[in-house]
């Protein structure tokens, strides 16, 4: 059975944006790791990530704290975190919550990359 | 050993034999299926699975499936988290040996309008009803952010009742009615 899984991708990294994409199931249980790696790359600065969503099969509240907190922090330092690709199931949750009016989430890695330019 | 377990639905009871994931023919009108779980975070993953099949096969849409499994596993996840706090149980480190006291049911009743599930722990129960946040700004506002669990539970199924005498545990039920 799929666990958790956080893969480093290269792209765009010439354009400061720290791409991850999560995998498999984030609860109670996995949201640390995640916890970890959103904080190592706030604490070093970083203004801009981005994470794909197309292999997450579910998240849960602890999903969504964290995810919020990073944003919110990440926002206060003049920076952005942007979802992208989530599946119709998760992006549904994120959205019967309202959660899709306070994340910036994008249907593909070019509509991501958009929102940064946007905000810059 | 054998107990008596009461049936919500109904005043009679059932005999069942506890200490295992049984199957329990509840008369004429479904089936009630009890699963005892200790309070390691990582049994959330197969609990979601079985609620999930459960719920697909009940002929629950995708949809209100995600929402069931979803809501079940909140529910855990506040046993685990609050339900025994002098066990400093944390997320990445399980339970240790021994600590069977640890542990949570979750009953699971299928109806043939309805899925009816309880998650009970024997911990030490709360003074006030968990009410969760009411609103996403409440949410938002609250630091550190909590109550989200609650909030979702309420949000996905159609009733939510909270029981919890004093140093009696805690026992949350969940309905989830069928549409026609």
């Amino acid at each position: 059975m799929i666990g958790f899984d956080i893969i480093e991708k290269n792209d765009f990294e010439s354009q400061g944006i720290k791409f991850i994409s999560i995998k498999g199931y984030l609860d109670a249980h996995t949201v640390t790791q995640l916890e970890e790696k959103l904080y190592s790359m706030l604490n070093k600065g970083v203004k801009k990530i981005l994470i794909d969503f197309s292999d997450l099969k579910y998240i849960s509240s602890a999903g969504i704290g964290l995810l919020i907190g990073a944003t919110q922090k990440i926002r206060a330092e003049g920076g952005d975190l942007v979802i992208c690709n989530s599946s119709d199931k998760v992006y549904n949750i994120l959205e019967n919550l309202g959660f899709t009016k306070i994340f910036n989430i994008a249907h593909s890695e070019q509509e991501a990359l958009s929102l940064f330019t946007k905000k810059s | 050993m054998l107990n008596l377990i009461r049936n919500p639905e109904k005043d009679s009871g059932q005999l069942y034999i506890p200490g295992c994931f049984m199957i329990i023919l509840n008369q004429k009108e479904g089936i009630t299926l009890e699963l005892k779980l200790s309070c390691n975070p990582k049994v959330l993953k197969y609990v979601r699975k079985l609620i999930g099949e459960i719920a697909f096969d009940m002929g629950f849409s995708e949809e209100e499936v995600s929402y069931i499994e979803m809501c079940v596993d909140e529910a855990c996840t506040n046993v685990i988290k609050h339900a025994y706090p002098s066990s400093k149980l944390s997320f990445t480190t399980p339970p240790k040996t021994g600590s069977q006291k640890l542990e949570m049911k979750i009953f699971i009743y299928v109806l043939p309008d309805k899925i009816h599930i309880s998650v009970v722990d024997y911990g030490l129960g709360v003074r006030k009803i968990p009410v969760g946040v009411q609103s996403l700004d409440e949410y938002l506002q609250k630091e550190p952010h909590s109550g989200l669990g609650i909030f979702m539970i309420k949000k996905f199924m159609d009733e939510v009742h909270f029981s919890s005498p004093e140093g009696s545990g805690t026992i949350i039920d969940m309905i989830k009615y069928k549409k026609e």
